[in-house]
C-alpha cells in the first residue's frame, strides 16, 4: 500500500473534507501481520504509521487478514466485498476498542478507507 | 428556464389503528394495477422517486408508496414521545391491511424491500389472499445480527448519519453516485430512533425460518429479486429462502444492493418489468 499516495487521494477529496471536520480519532489497521496507525486530525489525516507497534495509542482497531484487506481494498471489487461491514458479517474483518468512537466518525471512516482503492 | 412538473402526488391519509391516530403520507402515480411499494428500514417513500416516475410502469400500474408512521412526512401517533419505537411483524402487517383499507385498494401487488421484503414474506404466510402478487426485493427470512444498532442512539453519536455510514456500503459502487447519496440522503433525515427500531423486526422479531415452508404459491404468486452486491440480504440468503418455498420466482440482479430501485432506478426497472408483465398476465 503507498500511504503517501493513500493521504494524498484522502485529504483532496472534497466529500471526505466535508465529514472529516471536527473529526479525531487513530485508528489501528491490522493487515494481516502488518499495522498501521492512522491519524485523523481536523482537516484530514494527519499522518500514517507502520508498526510494528507495541501497545499503541488508538480509538479503535480494524483487523483482518491480508486476504481480506486485499480483497476489499481492489480495485475491481467483487459483490460484498465493498465494504468493511459486509467482512464483519463474514468475521473476516475485525473491530476492537471504543465502538462508540467508531461510530461516531464512521462516515468519516468509510470515506477514508474507500481511498485504500487504486483507482484514481 | 429548464422545468418539469413529475406526475407524483402525495396525500395524507388518516385511520385508527389498535386505539391510535394515525396520519400517513403516501405517493402515488399511474393508472390500472393497484402496486403497493413498502420502503426499507429508516428511510421512506422517496425511494421509490423512479418507479413513480416511470411511464412503462405507470401506463398500467397505480404505483403507490407510503411513509410508515414514524418516518418521512408521516407522523409518529400521539405520545410517541413516551415510548421506545420498535417495529414488529403484527404492527408492520396491521398498518400495511389499514392502509390498503383506507384507500380501498383491493388485491394491489405488493412489492417491499429489505424491512419491506421481509414482511412480504410475513404477507405470504398470514394474508396472501388480499394480494395480487407479491414482489420481496432483497427478501429473506432472517438476518444475522453482524452490528448493533443501539448505537445509532447513543448520545454522542449523529444517529442519522451514522445511519447513513452504515447502510452506503450496501449499495453497488459502480451505480450513479448522484441516486446513492440521494438514498443516503433520506437516511440522514430519519427520526431518532427510528432505523434502530425498524431494525428491531429485521434482526431480532421478524425471524420466518421456521415458517417460510408454509407459503402457499398457488394462493397468490412470490417473486424474490436480490441485488448481487447486497451483504445484508445476500443472494444466498434469498436462495436459501426460495429453496424452502415452492414456487417461489427468484432472480439475481447484476449490479445491484441493497436499495435496487433508489440506488439505480433505471436498472432496477429493467428487472422489475418481466415480473409485473408477468402478473399483468402478458404473453411471454
Amino acid at each position: 500500500m503507498d500511504w503517501k499516495h493513500f493521504m494524498e487521494k484522502a485529504n483532496a477529496d472534497p466529500v471526505l473534507a466535508r465529514q472529516v471536520a471536527g473529526s479525531s480519532f487513530r485508528l489501528l489497521l491490522g493487515w494481516g501481520d502488518d499495522q498501521y496507525l492512522i491519524t485523523v486530525h481536523d482537516a484530514g489525516i494527519a499522518n500514517v504509521k507502520s508498526g510494528p507497534f507495541v501497545m499503541p495509542q488508538c480509538d479503535f482497531a480494524l483487523t483482518g487478514s491480508a486476504d481480506a484487506w486485499a480483497r476489499f481494498a481492489s480495485a475491481h471489487l467483487a459483490p460484498r466485498d465493498q465494504d468493511i461491514f459486509s467482512f464483519f458479517r463474514s468475521r473476516e474483518i475485525l473491530l476492537t476498542g471504543d465502538t462508540r468512537k467508531f461510530y461516531a466518525h464512521l462516515m468519516c471512516l468509510k470515506l477514508m478507507l474507500g481511498h485504500l482503492r487504486s483507482r484514481t | 428556464m429548464n422545468s418539469m412538473l413529475e406526475p407524483i402526488t402525495g396525500r395524507y391519509v388518516r385511520f385508527d389503528l389498535a386505539g391510535r391516530s394515525y396520519r400517513v403520507y403516501f405517493e402515488e402515480a399511474g393508472q390500472g394495477i393497484p402496486l403497493l411499494c413498502l420502503h426499507t428500514a429508516g428511510a421512506d417513500s422517496r425511494q421509490f422517486r423512479g418507479l413513480l416516475n416511470e411511464p412503462r410502469i405507470t401506463d398500467r400500474f397505480r404505483v403507490i408508496a407510503f411513509d410508515l408512521p414514524w418516518h418521512g412526512k408521516s407522523s409518529p401517533p400521539e405520545n410517541w414521545q413516551r415510548e421506545t419505537y420498535r417495529l414488529t411483524s403484527t404492527m408492520y402487517c396491521d398498518l400495511i391491511l389499514t392502509f390498503m383499507a383506507a384507500l380501498g385498494l383491493e388485491r394491489p401487488v405488493v412489492m417491499g424491500c429489505s424491512i419491506g421484503g421481509r414482511v412480504c414474506l410475513n404477507l405470504a404466510l398470514d394474508h396472501a389472499a388480499n394480494f395480487r402478487a407479491i414482489v420481496g426485493v432483497q427478501c429473506a427470512a432472517s438476518t444475522p445480527r453482524y452490528y448493533d444498532p443501539a448505537w445509532l442512539a447513543h448520545p454522542e453519536v449523529n444517529g442519522p448519519v451514522a445511519g447513513a455510514a452504515t447502510v452506503m456500503g450496501l449499495m453497488c459502487p459502480d451505480n450513479p453516485e448522484d441516486e446513492r447519496w440521494e438514498t443516503l440522503w433520506h437516511y440522514m433525515q430519519g427520526g431518532p430512533g427510528i432505523f434502530g427500531g425498524d431494525l428491531y423486526f429485521y434482526q431480532v422479531e421478524g425471524d420466518f425460518r421456521e415458517r417460510v415452508k408454509e407459503i402457499d404459491t398457488s394462493v397468490t404468486p412470490l417473486f424474490l429479486l436480490t441485488g448481487e452486491y447486497d451483504y445484508s440480504c445476500s443472494p444466498q440468503d434469498t436462495l436459501q429462502t426460495a429453496a424452502q418455498i415452492d414456487g417461489a420466482d427468484v432472480r439475481i440482479m447484476p449490479g445491484l444492493g441493497h436499495f435496487p430501485m433508489s440506488e439505480n432506478p433505471q436498472a432496477f426497472v429493467a428487472e422489475l418489468l418481466p415480473v409485473l408483465a408477468e402478473i399483468a398476465g402478458d404473453e411471454e
